[in-house]
């Protein structure tokens, strides 16, 4: 898998064309590279071409492409940033014909930096000052690019030169004269991150699969699991180890006293089966004795031959029957248990009256 | 503490804003038309207040003092409350501001006038259609009634308006400790500062960037010494498997900073969200050990837990304030369906 790197003009990226050897690729447009580790597109200015290409390019070579950086030039809406000034984009968003797009897009690494989308050129301070209202940059694709990464799933960056200052009327004077020198400086930049994500430590967010409870139980050989009882199960381990009721080895060690107390003849299925009540049970023990208390209150009505129902969620407070009625026995054990049968028992449950 | 400060263009002369010159110089001011013009126009990321958190200084429109939900106080008295302020400096990873205005800058709305006359007006009517009754006026629907008035310092205004309003009550919700502004002012018996508390481990992880809970305790202990009418909220209980020990210590802490004969009042609510809210929770704190809890759709859409997980965790909490002393008539169970009381 390798990044596309999504720039406005060519000119943005000729320092990536100078110390890469990028092919072009045969598409629909042209304006698509490519070498080993990077797919280049060039999309030309503006959100309409952006957020087109991008999305015809992602679309077509999804299966090959794992992010998208926008790298290019923006102009500053703040003080704090001046020409030249280099920042990966926190935020993005975008303003239409004097309207804001709701809609925004944030991106894992950043600086604190956020950029606006503009859909025309701004050409007026009083416009800078607007746009300034949101954002510290304002640029002319990012949230069209953000936008289609969004709809493939796939993570955005980007990286912006600072190309004229918030109280400057002459508007990207920088590209014009400099344009070999910023491209160079944002290559430099993109370079540079890059070795850094090569050499800083993975972060391991969750123990590594090959060591996690859920991989011993799923490839445990006594053990059965079905798609959804799968999905139950990493539910269930997700919750044991956030509310740090088990650790991964103490999972593994239950999981190994609950089939090694099993009955010898019990299929792989029902002891999956065990295996995740007895776990929701640890993690949910007042949701366990809920239902004890409910099986306890409804049994007149089950030794009778009754099918009991109650709601699954335990919200709504009922109780539901369904009996065949086949001859005067029947119907006599029916009105037996359910002269038994207490419903202030359920009320009390629902009212959090569990104890005895 | 801010990076913009946006001001509505017809306050920039206004004492509070000259204030906020003064004490934010490295905060970048802008002038806009209104607050709407800017704030919420696009959905700017909950956590970006941990980096950046702007402030908006406007004036508050429309209806300025809305009646409050069901069950919001104890019952048999008509509950508003009013608007001076959106959001909060805080970071509760259960709080509702995190999926209601889209956006997590600050807000403050300096038009108190109109809104204590508003608040006048329907004090007044109440005592003339109910004479002898009580009307309560919530503060802190929005954001934290205390966290921020050392820079807004509307407090007087309010303890003066309500101080000629001898029928309404006004309450002041909070999880801040800084009562340096408050403890300026003569305690009332119509005003009450009440705390949100929960259990020290649950103030950690889920309280985050607010005091402790001994500080919670001690601003309470203070305040109660200086005559302040006191309220509590334990709200949002989370249910784990030390509830019952973890709040009988927090109710025994409570008890040694405010006697129990002490409390005006006390609501206990269990954890709920909007379906929004919820998401939002999802997104920004996915490893809250509460995620891992089973949650349903419950009697008014909200999430919640199942129905007897709710009524036996307020039955357990509302047993062991009683078995503190507490009176039973001054518990409240916040945001629960008629049928449950």
């Amino acid at each position: 898998m390798v990044k596309i790197l999504i720039f406005a003009h060519r000119g943005e990226a000729q320092a990536f064309f100078t110390q890469w050897d990028l092919t072009p690729v045969s598409f629909y447009f042209s304006g698509l590279f490519k070498n080993r580790d990077y797919f280049v597109l060039i999309t030309g200015e503006g959100p309409k071409e952006a957020s087109e290409k991008t999305v015809a390019v992602l679309s077509s070579f999804k299966d090959e492409i794992s992010s998208v950086v926008n790298i290019g030039i923006a102009g500053s809406l703040s003080p704090k940033l001046k020409v030249g000034d280099l920042a990966w984009i926190r935020s993005s968003y975008a303003q239409n014909a004097e309207r804001c797009e709701f809609k925004s897009y944030t991106t894992k690494y950043h600086t604190s930096i956020d950029c606006i989308t503009a859909y025309s050129r701004v050409t007026t301070l009083e416009e800078k000052k607007t746009l300034s209202h949101f954002a510290d940059l304002v640029d002319r694709e990012l949230w069209s690019i953000a936008s289609a990464a969004h709809l493939f799933k796939m993570d955005f960056l980007s990286l912006k030169l600072v190309s004229d200052e918030s109280d400057s009327a002459d508007f990207c004077q920088l590209v014009k004269d400099e344009a070999p020198l910023l491209s160079k400086k944002l290559f430099d930049e993109f370079i540079r991150f890059e070795s850094s994500q090569k050499t800083a430590a993975p972060v391991v967010l969750h123990a590594p699969k090959s060591n996690s409870a859920e991989d011993f139980i799923l490839a445990h050989p006594k053990l059965y699991f079905t798609t959804s009882q799968t999905r139950k199960l990493t539910t269930l381990l997700r919750g044991l180890l956030m509310k740090k009721i088990f650790t991964e080895e103490e999972i593994k060690k239950f999981t190994d006293s609950i089939i090694l107390e099993s009955s010898p003849d019990i299929t792989s299925k029902e002891l999956s089966k065990i295996l995740l009540n007895t776990l929701s049970e640890k993690l949910n023990p007042l949701n366990t004795k809920i239902k004890e208390k409910i099986n306890e209150a409804i049994l007149p009505l089950t030794d009778s031959g009754a099918m009991v129902g109650f709601d699954p969620e335990l919200e709504q407070e009922y109780i539901q029957l369904n009996y065949q009625i086949r001859n005067t026995k029947d119907q006599k054990r029916l009105i037996l248990a359910l002269e038994q049968f207490n419903y202030q028992k359920i009320r009390n449950i629902f009212s959090g009256k569990l104890e005895d | 503490m801010f990076e913009k400060i946006f001001i509505e263009e017809h306050l920039a002369a206004h004492p509070k804003v000259i204030e906020l010159k003064e004490r934010f110089p490295a905060s970048e001011f802008k002038y806009i038309t209104k607050v709407e013009d800017v704030f919420g126009r696009v959905k700017k990321p909950y956590l970006q207040k941990r980096t950046n958190l702007n402030l908006f200084i406007g004036e508050k429109k429309g209806q300025l003092v809305k009646p409050a939900p069901p069950a919001y106080g104890l019952s048999g008295e008509p509950h508003y409350y009013f608007v001076h302020a959106y959001n909060c400096i805080y970071e509760c990873n259960y709080c509702y501001l995190q999926g209601y205005f889209q956006s997590p800058d600050i807000v403050l709305f300096l038009n108190h006038d109109e809104i204590g006359a508003e608040i006048k007006k329907l004090a007044d009517d109440f005592a003339i259609t109910n004479p002898g009754e009580k009307i309560w006026f919530h503060a802190g629907e929005y954001s934290d009634s205390l966290a921020l008035t050392h820079l807004t310092g509307e407090l007087p205004y309010y303890f003066n308006l309500f101080k000629n309003l001898p029928n309404a009550y006004l309450e002041l919700r909070t999880k801040s400790v800084n009562i340096k502004e408050l403890v300026k002012l003569t305690p009332s018996e119509n005003i009450v500062v009440s705390f949100s508390l929960a259990p020290d481990h649950r103030t950690r992880t889920n309280d985050l960037k607010t005091p402790g809970l001994k500080a919670r305790l001690a601003a309470i202990r203070e305040l109660h010494e200086l005559g302040f009418p006191i309220g509590i909220h334990f709200d949002p209980i989370i249910y784990d498997d030390k509830i019952e020990e973890s709040y009988s210590d927090l109710i025994n802490q409570l008890a040694l900073a405010l006697p129990p004969e002490a409390i005006k009042y006390i609501s206990i609510g269990v954890v709920r969200f909007t379906k929004n809210v919820y998401h939002q929770v999802l997104k920004n704190y996915p490893d809250s050990d509460f995620l891992a809890d089973d949650f349903v759709k419950s009697f008014d859409n909200k999430i919640r837990y199942n129905k007897p997980t709710r009524m036996w965790v307020l039955g357990k909490v509302k047993n062991l304030l009683i078995e503190e002393g507490v009176d039973a008539a001054l518990i409240y169970e916040c945001m629960e369906d008629d049928d449950s009381q």
